[in-house]
């Protein structure tokens, strides 16, 4: 919901340059506006935070389950942890 | 003859699965300094796992703007969530990259980086156990 309404303010500040821009006002106005604008769309619609998704499937047939279980903040599902032996790399699968 | 007789007996007394995945679980990540029922047969070195993370900007406006109101800050609880992760599985990565089967007395510890960047440090004991019994 707060990322909807951060949507609309931004759509609003971009919708609110482009008036102002037909109306003929400033161009100092016109980038006051547009530039918050873009940036908050910008930042709501690229933002690289995640790091490894949590999978439903299993990762292959060369995974081990481990013991290490949690319950993952998010989604409040419960997460098991798949190590790769020969990498040593991890996989997180939900369940 | 030792590994016949495992296999033997596993053959013979079919291990429940959790007892399976008991043995098979390659690498074990403990905050204690012994395991109970194993013994350390080797010790490999210190072992660490280090990320610096962030929310980008959207992330951030949203937290500041939840903070007003107070109660948890979601985006801040997965950052944290996600730099765990990502600490721990380089460190059982380095861990395995050095021969080791389980890393002992694994600490955590955390520290920021400007105002919005969060250093996670996951650290320990890389080291090769082996269960008691045999």
């Amino acid at each position: 919901l707060l990322r909807a309404a951060l949507f609309l303010v931004g759509g609003i500040l971009l919708a609110a340059a482009g008036c102002s821009a037909i109306a003929g006002c400033n161009l100092g106005i016109v980038l006051r506006l547009a530039i918050p604008g873009l940036v908050l769309m910008f930042g709501l619609l690229v933002e690289r935070w995640r790091y490894k998704p949590v999978t439903i499937h299993r990762p292959g047939p060369d995974w081990v389950p481990t013991n290490e279980r949690f319950i993952d903040p998010e989604s409040g599902e419960t997460v098991t942890v798949f190590y790769q032996p020969s990498t040593g790399e991890r996989r997180y699968v939900a369940g | 003859l030792y590994c016949v007789s495992i296999r033997v007996t596993r053959r013979d007394f079919r291990l429940s699965s959790e007892e399976l995945m008991e043995l098979e679980n390659p690498m074990l990540v403990v905050t204690t300094e012994n395991v109970a029922g194993h013994r350390v047969t080797e010790v490999k070195g210190q072992c660490f796992g280090v990320v610096v993370r962030s929310r980008g900007l959207g992330g951030n406006i949203m937290a500041g703007l939840r903070s007003i109101v107070g109660g948890e800050i979601d985006e801040y609880t997965q950052l944290l969530e996600e730099a765990r992760r990502h600490a721990v599985d380089r460190l059982v990565r380095n861990a395995t990259a050095m021969g080791a089967n389980a890393v002992l007395m694994m600490r955590f510890d955390s520290a920021e980086i400007g105002q919005t960047m969060s250093e996670i440090v996951a650290y320990g004991t890389a080291a090769v156990i082996e269960c008691e019994a045999a």
